[in-house]
């Protein structure tokens, strides 16, 4: 499950074990936040507020994740791999984002 | 078929729309009166209601309205179910001979703009709402998108559910958005939340129904009594890997949403199989809704739509009428009146008092269904 939590959501067991999860993965689905989202809880300003994607990213056979996605919209399309980046909202606090993993460095 | 235990006597509506200086406890409450009249009840007959809203006040205060009776009076709060769930509760005390005559009400009054809800309240972490990701049209779009893909429907086919929600619209004096939008015009509006556009979506509004039941028993205590049979009223809620409204993660192997588990023991507590059904309502808070939950409730196959929409199956004059006033897409969705609208929309066809936009041929069953977050349904099936 993600994110953790103190009991199991599927047989309510207190038993939790962390496991790092991978920190690459394939786009599921998609979309695009392209109003800004109502604020709270968005930490950010609608005067100043940039369209972003958001998905569920498939890391491994592990679990599907949902994150803001970086990168240009137009570009993304179910299975492109991806990676996870660091990401701080307006107030530097840290969130995390998936980005396209460039072709250079992908296999 | 068995015997049906509880019949609706009575739907009341107030308009859905914007409807300034009136408040959605006053739309409640004028929905329950015209139901009360449609019913030739009063008010006092009630025993037993239940009601509610999203953000527009408790329900029971409205006997300062109606009357301080005494009642039992149960306020719900349960989102986009909470008129269903008002529904279930009062069918369930039906069922059970605690009360003879029940009410049901649901209203609600939504600024513009998308709902903002806060994590906290809904079992989650706080940076979820901070990032963004606290949208429910977020939900809509992704889960729509991945439908798509595994079944290979496409975006023309989000404009026909649009298009005819629009043009049933038309015939609907209650109905809020009844300007008829070509197909062309919905594909070509502002993308809103990929790949829906600005006329594929809902928008929060304003409105409030009420229905009244009775036991079967007591119809032979009124006058003129005009019938349709509730044969059954089910929730359900989530299962751990489902993919559902404000999911920050989804397992691999995805179990089926509540809609599926809803319907179904909907139709086997009804007796009334999916193809039975001649006119259906179900949640269409956008395009890729309605294409979904025609399959999750089993009324088509998954990959079917496509090829349903194309030949007008879902039209008024189809095989399987869907969303026959609109729908949330021309309706709004003012959140606690959703549910019991489709109620109101569906007794109405199975009276024959749907004037032009009445389903052909005596419609004889009927089936509702609503979705939402953080993944709950309710669905109801109806016969004459």
């Amino acid at each position: 499950m993600f994110p953790l939590r103190k009991r199991c959501t599927a047989c309510a067991g207190s038993e939790v074990i962390r496991r790092l999860l991978p920190s690459r993965g394939t786009l599921w689905t998609y979309t695009v936040q392209r109003f800004a989202p109502p604020s709270p809880p968005y930490r950010g300003s609608a005067e100043t507020f940039t369209p972003f994607g958001v998905g569920y990213v498939e890391l491994d056979d592990v679990v599907r994740v949902e994150s803001r996605l970086i990168g240009d919209p137009e570009t993304f399309r179910i299975g492109m791999v991806l990676e996870l980046v660091p990401l701080l909202d307006v107030d530097g606090e840290p969130i995390y984002a998936f980005a396209p993993v460039h072709e250079e460095t992908s296999k | 078929m068995s015997e049906p235990a509880v019949a609706i006597v009575g739907i009341g509506l107030h308009p859905f729309g914007r409807h300034e200086g009136v408040s959605g406890l006053e739309m409640g409450a004028h929905a329950v009166r015209l139901a009360l009249q449609d019913a030739g009840l009063r008010w006092s007959d009630v025993q037993f209601a239940a009601g509610g809203s999203s953000s527009s006040g408790n329900a029971d205060t409205m006997v300062a309205d109606l009357g301080a009776t005494g009642l039992t009076f149960l306020n719900v709060h349960n989102g986009c179910a909470t008129g269903g769930s008002a529904l279930v509760s009062v069918y369930n005390a039906l069922v059970s001979g605690a009360c003879e005559v029940g009410a049901v009400v649901g209203f609600d009054k939504h600024p513009r703009g998308a709902f903002a809800e806060q994590p906290e309240d809904w079992s989650l972490p706080a940076w979820y709402g901070t990032a963004g990701l606290m949208v429910t049209t977020q939900f809509f779009g992704m889960k729509i998108r991945r439908y798509m893909h595994d079944h290979g429907i496409e975006a023309p086919t989000l404009a026909k559910v649009a298009s005819k929600a629009f043009r049933n619209a038309a015939n609907n004096e209650n109905a809020w958005r009844r300007r008829p939008l070509s197909e062309d015009e919905i594909l070509n509006a502002r993308m809103v939340s990929d790949p829906l556009t600005q006329y594929m979506l809902c928008s929060p509004g304003e409105g409030g129904a009420a229905l009244v039941l009775c036991r079967s028993e007591y119809l032979a205590r009124i006058q003129r009594a005009r019938p349709i049979y509730l044969r059954s009223a089910v929730l359900r809620t989530r299962q751990p890997q489902s993919f559902d409204v404000y999911s920050p993660a989804l397992g691999m192997e995805l179990s089926p949403s509540p809609s599926v588990a809803a319907a179904r023991a909907a139709f086997e507590q009804a007796g009334v199989a999916p193809s039975e059904i001649d006119v259906a309502q179900v949640q269409d808070t956008e395009s890729g809704a309605e294409i979904i939950h025609l399959a999750e409730c089993g009324l088509c196959q998954h990959g079917e739509q496509s090829g349903l929409y194309r030949r007008g199956a879902t039209e008024i004059d189809g095989e399987l009428p869907v969303n026959t006033d609109g729908g949330c897409l021309a309706n709004g969705e003012p959140i606690g009146a959703s549910g019991l609208r489709q109620v109101y929309e569906t007794v109405l066809q199975l009276r024959g008092d749907a004037g032009e936009r009445q389903v052909p041929n005596e419609p004889t069953a009927g089936f509702t269904h609503v979705y939402g977050a953080p993944g709950v349904s309710a669905c109801t099936v109806l016969s004459r």
